[in-house]
């Protein structure tokens, strides 16, 4: 098989495995948020939370400030 | 006299049309010009160029979306597209195969190139535009661009280097090394000349793209279009409409225009509406028309992110076309502070630079 292909193909099925590991990973988490809570340790699941925030807060900055140095 | 091999990509008209004066300029250096294409881009060439030889070269399916939403149907199509392009190679191969070439131009055909043959690759986006939540994919994105550069011995871009007369804006910046090296700014190519001829058209309205986008413009137009004052013609770029009424005296609708007949009225155009696609673009460059209104299609990131770009510029205004307000965005659009397109080196003066600094290498 053509070489252009065979990294088309290899690229693609590493896309779609980040995008599995991702959803993978966010449903881990809730389900953990969630058992915090029926436990009742509120403190790890307020921190879990507050985390994930300041991780969605500087994916965002990352993004607006590679767009604002014209990087993106 | 050497052998080119020309494919230009048919996602619309116009790859093909912006090959025009790169094949004109082959044929008169007297070079033999094959033509390698499918559908209306092959069509176009060959109503053009009647004794150049042509191959029907199937390529990839648009992604156009018929919703707003354009990536992720552009993300479900890969797995389609990466058959294409496989197929494209196999094709590719076969059709080098049967005859000796000299030099491969692909217009943005991603599988068309060769390690045996110089080949050259014309895009005008070496850098895609997504919207910022997804920034680590354009990112990748250049990365993947670089790699797919890689292939070629020149990237061709139509446009001036990045700077303050760059029309692509980031579009045309190039990402990685592997881009850098290779990346040469022809200037604008189109096939629309200046013509010798006074502009009595007040206004020029061309309808354009993909379906149901088009449909849904010239709906929005067509019940403004009386709103507006002064000689007006509608261009819908639909061949076979015939049957169309207009709510205005001074407009004319005109179902399809021919290459000549579209050149010859947007000279005589004093203001411009159409979409931000890269074509039109360089067209009014070329004419260095200074009042439009860009209207750019729904869900396409390109032309979204040159409406804005030209709007920060200062160079003209855009609308989105589910808030198109024609007569209150023409008078915006006419407002002193929008000058127009930098003057920048017309096509003819371009193709000659291209040719002497790129062609003749491999060709002469």
């Amino acid at each position: 098989m053509d070489e252009l292909v065979i990294t088309g193909v290899f690229g693609f099925i590493g896309v779609f495995i980040a995008a599995a590991m991702l959803l993978y990973g966010l449903f881990i988490i809730a389900g953990m948020v969630v058992t915090l809570i029926v436990t009742g340790e509120y403190g790890a699941a307020f921190a879990i939370v507050l985390g994930i925030f300041i991780f969605v807060f500087l994916y965002i900055e990352t993004g607006c400030r590679l767009h604002k140095t014209d990087r993106i | 006299m050497a052998h080119i091999l020309v494919s230009p990509l048919n996602w619309g008209l116009g790859h093909a049309t912006r090959d025009i004066p790169i094949i004109q300029k082959l044929l008169f250096h007297h070079h033999d010009v094959t033509i390698a294409a499918a559908g209306n881009a092959r069509s176009v060439l060959e109503q053009e160029f009647p004794d150049c030889r042509s191959i029907h070269f199937p390529d990839y399916p648009a992604p156009y979306s018929t919703s707003r939403f354009f990536l992720p149907k552009f993300a479900a199509s890969l797995p389609f597209m990466l058959k294409a392009i496989s197929d494209e190679r196999k094709n590719l191969n076969a059709i080098l195969s049967k005859d000796r070439y000299d030099l491969i131009i692909s217009d943005n055909r991603l599988g068309v190139y060769s390690s045996k043959i110089p080949s050259v690759f014309i895009t005008h986006q070496l850098h895609y535009h997504l919207p910022v939540i997804f920034w680590p994919v354009e990112l990748l994105a250049l990365v993947m661009n670089g790699y797919l550069h890689g292939k070629y011995r020149h990237v061709i871009v139509p446009d001036n280097p990045p700077g303050a007369q760059a029309l692509a804006g980031k579009l045309s910046r190039p990402g990685t090394d592997e881009t850098k090296k290779r990346v040469y700014f022809s200037g604008i190519l189109t096939s629309t000349h200046k013509l010798d001829i006074g502009q009595d058209l007040d206004f020029l309205v061309m309808i354009s793209g993909p379906e149901p986008q088009r449909k849904q413009l010239e709906q929005i137009l067509l019940r403004q279009i009386h709103n507006i004052s002064g000689t007006c013609v509608i261009l819908l770029g639909s061949p076979g409409y015939h049957d169309i009424q207009t709510r205005y005296e001074n407009c004319r609708v005109i179902p399809y225009a021919s290459t000549p007949e579209k050149e010859y009225l947007m000279n005589r155009a004093r203001f411009i509406i159409c979409r931000s696609g890269y074509t039109s673009i360089m067209e009014i460059a070329e004419l260095r028309k200074n009042q439009a209104l860009f209207i750019p299609t729904p869900g396409q990131t390109e032309q979204e992110y040159l409406s804005w770009y030209y709007e920060k510029k200062g160079w003209f205004h855009s609308q989105n076309q589910y808030r198109l307000d024609l007569s209150e965005d023409i008078r915006i659009a006419q407002q002193p502070h929008y000058t127009g397109f930098p003057p920048v080196s017309r096509t003819k003066e371009n193709i000659k630079r291209l040719y002497d600094d790129i062609f003749a290498y491999y060709l002469d």
